[in-house]
């Protein structure tokens, strides 16, 4: 191995290890001031000391100095040192920024020195101040700035876009506009300027920072600057200003690591599943070695036939179990994505004064990693929501007899051929007549459309149906469920919500167990593109005209290698425009142990492809598996090649040609 | 007179006929854009879109109704129903020729489809004749403009796409 | 590829305090019927072309006409995303 290729192939290790070992930071400091076992301690201990050392290793110094000081603490910890809420907390945001300064390097970005040196002040301080109880938290102030233009600030050119942008800078910010005042398009007038809005911004700035931000526009707006004190922060009733963005500091950096890691990327895969697949292939070699025997010499008489065919049978089956151990080695356990929310829960909590218990039951269910890895920003999402609307003040729980502290349930399992995961809460309910009210006055029903609660509530998934308002209130983030819902359909999944006043709501999410992603090969024929499963491929060939020969007049064949191959035209079998001149490539594709080959005109990439049904809004299509999305927008039907060979009547073509 | 003995149409013409379906059915309204041909279909629908991730089958009104089909001109439009069919709630098109308009029609001005529609086979799907300023529009029943599933497998297609080389 | 609407409102390459009073007009005329609207065109956009859009919206959504838009460049989703407005406009996605 020359070195270049030795230094990437360490820091690659290295990256996935880190990474690794700050997600088991970050799920055991959750738990580090209530349970501070020996163990966890240690265990920990051992997580941060390797990311020092490794990143000495392959030369990624700038994050020496907090991994070092993340790891006194662990060690002062370990000396008797008691954990202290304050502690974990701040130990979780060090957490965050190594895991920022790791992903900026595996991205080729530089590092954020100076993240990294504040960073390491405040883990010292958290030291410095472990033993009393007082907060060591960075002064992190939310703030409310309202911004009201003034009538005339259109016509003096007034433009926000600079300032939100600084203001941004300051830390995590979330923009709500607010349109009610803005008339309809008859009563309009369009130089006045009738929008306001309320930014909330949590940041270590000061006021006059701010200040001097807003001092820009203070000539054509009424500006207001003003923190939100923690204790005077309102529940959030949907009119309230929203208390989400705060959460943004935290939960939010896991991300950034995440979308750093490399599309491809490897994945470790348990020793079990590794010894799974060795035993898979013992059976195999048995197999084929007790096929091996009966190919010798003597008459070929029915006790032979028979334990030819029984070896046959065998073969088949461990082919099928193969198959399945190998596509096993792709999924994860649901774990680790739902290992990322005791921390949300809890802080989310704290800061909304909500006590919540989060309850994790079937983690060890397995999906693919792909869907596993798109599946997380929706379950943030959902979790979120959960904690926002869904669970009630303290207060109002016990007022409605409930138990004080909240309960938010993660469950995964397979149910049929699918993996279901489901996100409960026993909070306050959906409001039916609040969710019609609002699709109402955004015109996504009709003012005397009737709706039971179950119809009501499928419209929160009706895109446009969160208001700038709404997204405020429920997550900061952003998205709605339309989103969320096309997020799940896009990996092949469904949706589902059901909730009871008072009581609670569930949502449910169906997804594929593995087969919503194949490896797929695609091709083009004339102007559309189709996708052929690369595991029915065996070879593309480029065709000689000299090899094709026609058989019984219908029947095009060709002579590759020792073998002939039907050619089937792949355009005219998906009823597409009959192409003029003769298709140049041919794919290989072997069906029921005979190879077939499909006329195409071109050899395309290969690509993972998500697989849609189109059944979701039509019906089965026989030689059609499903369609996918490509890159540019357009539709590729992806081939189901036994149905389509095999409805071209090809076996028996097959036989005429081998005759 | 009430809201509820009113129903808002949306119109559009199709070969110089103006037909309308009920508004609130309709999802959005789009430009012409290629479908994706779908094999082993009826030749009126015309194939599938992308429309925000969902895979929506698309037909042609022209040829539903047994008229010749058409080039698209600018002027052609996809309008996005939600479509119940076999139980089930679905996202399809369906192509027209031209936009028209919103029409609010009383319930009283809805003539059930006279005997010759039936003949010509429009009973499937034609509910109902509205009469608006002297205008005929025929009002659609969404959900049978579609067929049902099919299991035809066309045998017919594939045997000339083997004899083809 | 860009398929041309059936009566769409193409606005222009600039919607501002300066062009606005031209689009509003242009909208309101057309604003008692199902409305596509070409965004295609626009890459520069103030508060005031982006109040015009917000005032459509609700227009159509007070009136319950269909609205769609068609096309928004990148700058206009920049600007209606960094203004809080992405999700009262409910723009196309990106090019």
């Amino acid at each position: 191995m020359n070195p270049d290729a030795l230094q990437a192939s360490l820091m690659a290790t290295f990256f996935e290890e880190s990474f690794e070992g700050l997600e088991r930071l970050e799920s055991g400091l959750v738990h580090l001031d209530s349970d501070a076992g020996r163990d966890l301690i240690d265990d920990l201990f051992r997580a941060i000391h390797s990311i020092k050392g490794g990143a000495g290793v392959v030369g990624i110094a700038e994050v020496g100095p907090l991994a070092h000081a993340i790891e006194s603490v662990f060690d002062r910890l370990r000396r008797g040192t008691r954990a202290t809420a304050e502690m974990s907390a701040g130990l979780l945001r060090a957490v965050d920024v190594l895991r920022s300064a790791l992903a900026a390097r595996q991205a080729g970005r530089p590092t954020s020195g100076e993240a990294c040196e504040r960073a390491v002040a405040e883990v010292e301080r958290l030291v410095g101040a472990a033993p009393t109880t007082a907060a060591a938290r960075p002064e992190i102030t939310l703030w409310s700035i309202g911004i009201a233009p003034r009538p005339d600030a259109l016509r003096a050119k007034l433009d926000l876009l600079p300032v939100f942008d600084r203001l941004s800078e300051f830390g995590p910010a979330f923009v709500n506009a607010e349109v009610d005042a803005v008339p309809l398009l008859a009563d309009l007038d369009p130089t006045r300027s009738y929008l306001r809005w309320d930014l909330m911004l949590s940041t270590s700035a000061t006021q006059a920072e701010l200040d001097s931000v807003v001092r820009w526009i203070d000539d054509t707006c009424d500006v207001t600057v003003a923190p939100i004190a923690a204790e005077a922060q309102p529940e959030p009733d949907p009119v309230a200003p929203p208390p989400a963005p705060v959460a943004e500091a935290g939960p939010a950096a896991p991300r950034d690591a995440r979308e750093a890691t490399p599309a491809g990327g490897s994945i470790r895969v348990s020793i079990d599943k590794i010894d799974a697949l060795i035993n898979m292939v013992g059976e195999l070699v048995i197999t084929q070695s007790m096929l091996g025997e009966l190919d010798s010499e003597g008459p070929l008489d029915a006790r032979r036939l028979a334990r030819i065919r029984e070896g046959l049978g065998q073969l088949a089956r461990n082919t099928r179990s193969l198959q399945d151990s190998v596509m096993r080695l792709r999924s994860m356990s649901v774990g680790t994505v739902f290992n990322r929310f005791p921390r949300l829960v809890r802080e989310l909590g704290e800061r909304l004064g909500k006590e919540i218990a989060l309850e994790i039951t079937g983690q060890n269910t397995e999906l693919d990693k792909a869907v596993l890895e798109k599946l997380s920003d929706p379950l943030v999402h959902l979790v979120r929501n959960a904690i926002d609307h869904g669970i009630e003040p303290t207060t109002d729980r016990v007022a409605a007899g409930k138990a004080a502290a909240g309960t938010i349930r993660l469950h995964a399992e397979h149910r049929g051929g699918d993996v279901v995961v489901e996100i409960a809460d026993d909070g306050r309910g959906l409001d039916a007549a609040r969710i019609v009210a609002t699709a109402r006055a955004k015109g996504l029903i009709s003012a005397d459309a009737v709706l039971d609660d179950r119809a009501a509530y499928q419209l929160v998934f009706l895109p446009g149906f969160s208001t700038a308002k709404e997204v405020s209130d429920l997550s900061g983030r952003g998205v709605g469920m339309d989103v969320v819902r096309r997020h799940v359909k896009e990996l092949g999944g469904d949706i589902a919500l059901d909730s009871r006043p008072g009581l609670g709501t569930r949502i449910t999410l169906r997804l594929p167990l593995t087969l919503a992603i194949i490896d797929g090969q695609l091709v083009r024929l004339g102007e559309h593109q189709v996708v052929i499963p690369l595991l029915s491929i065996t070879e593309s060939v480029e065709l000689e005209p000299s090899r094709t020969s026609r058989l019984g007049g219908t029947l095009d064949v060709y002579r590759l290698r020792d073998q002939l191959v039907p050619m089937l035209d792949l355009a005219a079998l998906l009823d597409l425009p009959r192409h003029t001149g003769q298709r140049q490539i041919m794919v290989v594709v072997t069906v029921d142990g005979t190879q077939v080959g499909l006329l195409v005109d071109e050899v395309l990439a290969q690509q993972q492809v998500v697989v849609k049904s189109l059944e979701a809004n039509y019906h089965r299509v026989p030689g059609l598996a499903g369609a996918t999305i490509l890159g540019d927008g357009q539709v590729a039907f992806i081939l189901d090649v036994v149905a389509l060979v095999q409805a071209a009547r090809a076996p028996s073509l097959i036989a005429a040609a081998a005759a | 007179m009430t809201i509820a003995d009113q129903s808002q149409l949306l119109t559009f013409f199709v070969s110089g006929a103006e037909y309308g379906v009920d508004i609130l059915r309709v999802q959005e309204i789009r430009g012409w854009s290629a479908p994706m041909p779908m094999p082993r279909t009826p030749t009126f629908v015309k194939g599938v879109i992308n429309i925000r991730g969902d895979i929506v089958p698309i037909a042609d009104l022209r040829e539903r109704l047994g008229m010749s089909p058409q080039e698209a001109t600018p002027t052609t439009a996809i309008v996005v129903l939600r479509i119940e069919q076999d139980g089930r709630s679905t996202v399809r098109g369906i192509v027209v020729d031209a936009m028209s308009d919103v029409t609010t029609v009383d319930a009283a001005h809805i003539k059930p489809p006279p005997d010759v529609v039936e003949a010509a086979g429009f009973a499937a799907f034609a509910r109902g004749i509205a009469i608006v300023d002297e205008k005929l529009i025929t009002i659609l029943d969404v959900d049978g403009v579609f067929p049902a599933a099919v299991s035809n497998d066309n045998h017919d297609t594939l045997d000339a796409a083997i004899a083809a080389p | 590829m860009d398929p041309i609407e059936p009566d769409a409102v193409r606005l222009p390459a600039t919607l501002d305090v300066e062009t606005v009073a031209a689009a509003h007009a242009a909208l309101t005329a057309r604003a008692d019927a199902a409305l596509v609207v070409d965004l295609g065109a626009v890459e520069q956009v103030d508060l005031a072309g982006l109040q015009l859009l917000c005032a459509l919206v609700r227009t159509a959504a007070h009136h319950q006409r269909p609205l769609a838009w068609r096309g928004a460049s990148r700058a206009l989703h920049v600007a209606a995303n960094t203004l809080g407005l992405g999700h009262v406009l409910g723009l196309p996605e990106a090019p």
